[in-house]
């Protein structure tokens, strides 16, 4: 009877872990997700990259705006103190806000962490944008707020 | 005492009852199966759900993203159609065991999440004791389907029945 039920959840596990595998990787999803590991990146030619220091260091300076890839309900959950919330998914809705701000004005994208994309996704609409001067800081949220540093919530 | 006795024995017979547990499996079945459904249209949106209740780093939550919606479908399915009733609803009730758990450690921690169960949207379906009560009250539905054969109104009934009645006309 366990020996047969055994069997029986060993079949289930198997049927949905295959299905699982052939839907993540025909819809590029989940693993099989379009981002690339962050060593490979190589960001467009106006994209530099920024570590935590150098993001404190313009946050200190006050004259970079700090925006937050990251959906609307994260960026109220807490962010980078002062960060405006441009969630890349939303991006067409805050076209009226991004032609406000000088083209040449330097800006630090950044989204929840290492192991996200949004912030590189946006910084390249940025820059598509017609930004010139956009940094990207990859430790993202995590690294800023594991730090210490000023936060917004 | 006898008064006791008769009823407790109405209950197991009611619980006992084929149709009852026919109907279970369809409410419970068709339930997790709706959900899985909701969930594999955007997985990402889902994995964003569980990195919510902080319980996992991205890569564990990724594969529960991935495999989790298709682990309620396959069971949702097995259950409605009788296929292994009994083990799609062991995996069912432990599933909705470790939701019930995730939700009331979430809540203890003051987080205020969305649940993610039937939506991906994360300002509705909260978490809150209602969520809590809501599995609760699923748990104990499901639980007579890991006590008592559900056997019944199964596809391999249909099945067996169709071939006799091919049988008998040939």
């Amino acid at each position: 009877m366990v020996k047969q039920t055994l069997k029986e959840i060993s079949i289930l596990l198997g049927c949905a872990l295959l299905l699982s595998f052939a839907h993540t990787l025909l819809s590029r999803q989940g693993f099989f997700a379009p981002g690339i590991p962050l060593s490979k990146k190589v960001p467009a030619k106006n994209l530099e990259l920024i570590t935590l220091s150098e993001a404190k260091d313009l946050f200190n300076s006050g004259s970079v705006l700090f925006i937050d890839a990251r959906h609307e309900y994260d960026y109220k959950q807490g962010a980078i103190r002062g960060a405006a919330n441009v969630p890349l998914d939303d991006f067409d809705a805050h076209r009226s806000f991004l032609d406000k701000i000088p083209k040449e004005k330097r800006i630090v994208v950044y989204c929840s962490g290492e192991q996200c994309a949004s912030s590189m996704e946006l910084a390249a609409k940025l820059s598509e944008f017609g930004f010139t001067n956009i940094n990207i800081f990859f430790g993202g949220w995590q690294e800023w707020s594991s730090a210490g540093l000023p936060v917004s919530k | 005492m006898v008064v006791g006795r008769t009823a407790c024995e109405q209950m197991i017979s009611l619980l006992k009852n084929t149709l009852f547990l026919f109907i279970l499996r369809l409410l419970i079945g068709g339930m997790f199966t709706a959900a899985g459904l909701v969930k594999i249209d955007n997985i990402a949106a889902f994995e964003q759900a569980i990195l919510h209740y902080q319980l996992s780093g991205p890569a564990l939550s990724t594969l529960i993203a991935a495999v989790l919606p298709w682990l309620e479908i396959v069971c949702g399915l097995c259950l409605i159609v009788g296929i292994f009733p009994r083990s799609a609803a062991f995996i069912l009730t432990a599933l909705l065991a470790c939701f019930t758990l995730a939700v009331f450690f979430a809540m203890v921690r003051g987080l205020d999440i969305s649940c993610g169960c039937f939506s991906q949207d994360p300002n509705t379906e909260k978490i809150g004791w209602l969520k809590i009560a809501e599995n609760c009250g699923l748990l104990l539905l499901s639980a007579p389907l890991l006590f008592f054969d559900s056997e019944k109104y199964a596809i391999r009934d249909f099945l067996r029945s169709s071939a006799k009645s091919k049988k008998a006309s040939s």
